[in-house]
């Protein structure tokens, strides 16, 4: 889609990005912040391309929080266009990746709400305390953190892990695939989430015991 | 912090991990674990786990809903912005 106003958002382009005299690909010489502004002018294209940047990682965070794809595919519809109607909202106070995971994750967690009426089957909190707690040195742990990742990571593995992060509360799931998988830092995922450093860092940690104890679990024929 | 229990490193081990600890503790988790070897094998599971993890949980929107993604918001926002005009 390029809207009316194509000409100016290629005129942005050049005077954020462009060296020489050939034009840089908007999507590469726009920033994050650039395309906001310009979509808060009423630029589609800049949407469009933000869509484009955004939507694996969306997706992402949507299937891992949701574990559906049709799921996940509302949450990033409904996620993008929050973005295009609350763009003006954005201040710059937090990052725009900060923002958009923001958006996501409650898109997400509305979606989950509104599905409640299905019975809660994974961890509460005092259960990932336990077994952050409970995960302690067993010695001897299993040779398997030794392989590379190639050699064990087979389907069967990668479904082992999704269900046990399936099983995390919604607020430690969160932070894993934030933290994670999407290789935000400790400060953005805190300003994603609306929470403080000190938590991420807690929910993370208690989260990766946790995962660490499955996958030995895993290892030890557990499954 | 000259010495630390395993107790205590393993829970600096996310920001040990993350290359965010203080340089004192950094290197007395590092001096701890490498005499301690059950420490050290738990630190390694735990930093392949998490990296497994990672790997286990990355994926790409499908091909087929990217271009239905791209419609669907063009429609909409189209259809926005021309409630917004009158």
């Amino acid at each position: 889609m390029l809207g009316p106003h194509q000409g100016g958002l290629k005129a942005a382009a050049r005077g954020e990005g462009s060296h020489g005299s050939q034009d840089p690909a908007p999507s590469v010489a726009l920033s994050d912040t650039a395309l906001i502004s310009a979509i808060q002018q009423g630029h589609l294209d800049a949407f469009e391309l933000l869509v484009e940047r955004y939507r694996d990682r969306v997706y992402r965070l949507a299937y891992g929080m949701t574990h559906t794809a049709v799921d996940a595919e509302d949450v990033v519809q409904d996620t993008f266009l929050k973005i295009f109607r609350y763009a003006k909202d954005f201040r710059g106070e937090s990052s725009p990746r900060s923002w958009i995971f923001r958006i996501a994750v409650n898109t997400a967690l509305m979606r989950l709400r509104q599905q409640r009426r299905k019975p809660w089957v994974g961890m509460d909190e005092q259960d990932v305390q336990y077994a952050a707690k409970n995960s302690g040195i067993v010695w001897p742990v299993g040779v398997w953190a030794r392989q590379p990742d190639d050699v064990l990571l087979n389907r069967e593995l990668s479904e082992h892990i999704e269900t046990a992060i399936r099983g995390l509360p919604e607020k430690y799931r969160a932070v894993v695939l934030l933290r994670d998988v999407e290789g935000q830092s400790n400060e953005e995922t805190a300003q994603s989430l609306g929470i403080t450093v000190a938590t991420v860092k807690s929910r993370l940690h208690r989260s990766r015991l946790y995962v660490r104890q499955a996958v030995e679990k895993y290892f030890q024929g557990g499954r | 912090m000259s010495q630390v229990s395993c107790d205590k490193v393993t829970a600096h081990l996310a920001d040990y991990l993350d290359g965010s600890l203080d340089e004192p503790t950094r290197v007395a988790c590092h001096q701890h674990l490498q005499r301690c070897a059950p420490c050290q094998a738990f630190f390694e599971s735990y930093a392949k786990a998490t990296c497994l993890c990672k790997k286990a949980l990355l994926r790409s929107a499908p091909g087929e809903f990217a271009e239905r993604l791209k419609i669907n918001l063009r429609m909409q926002v189209t259809r926005w912005q021309s409630t917004r005009r009158r």
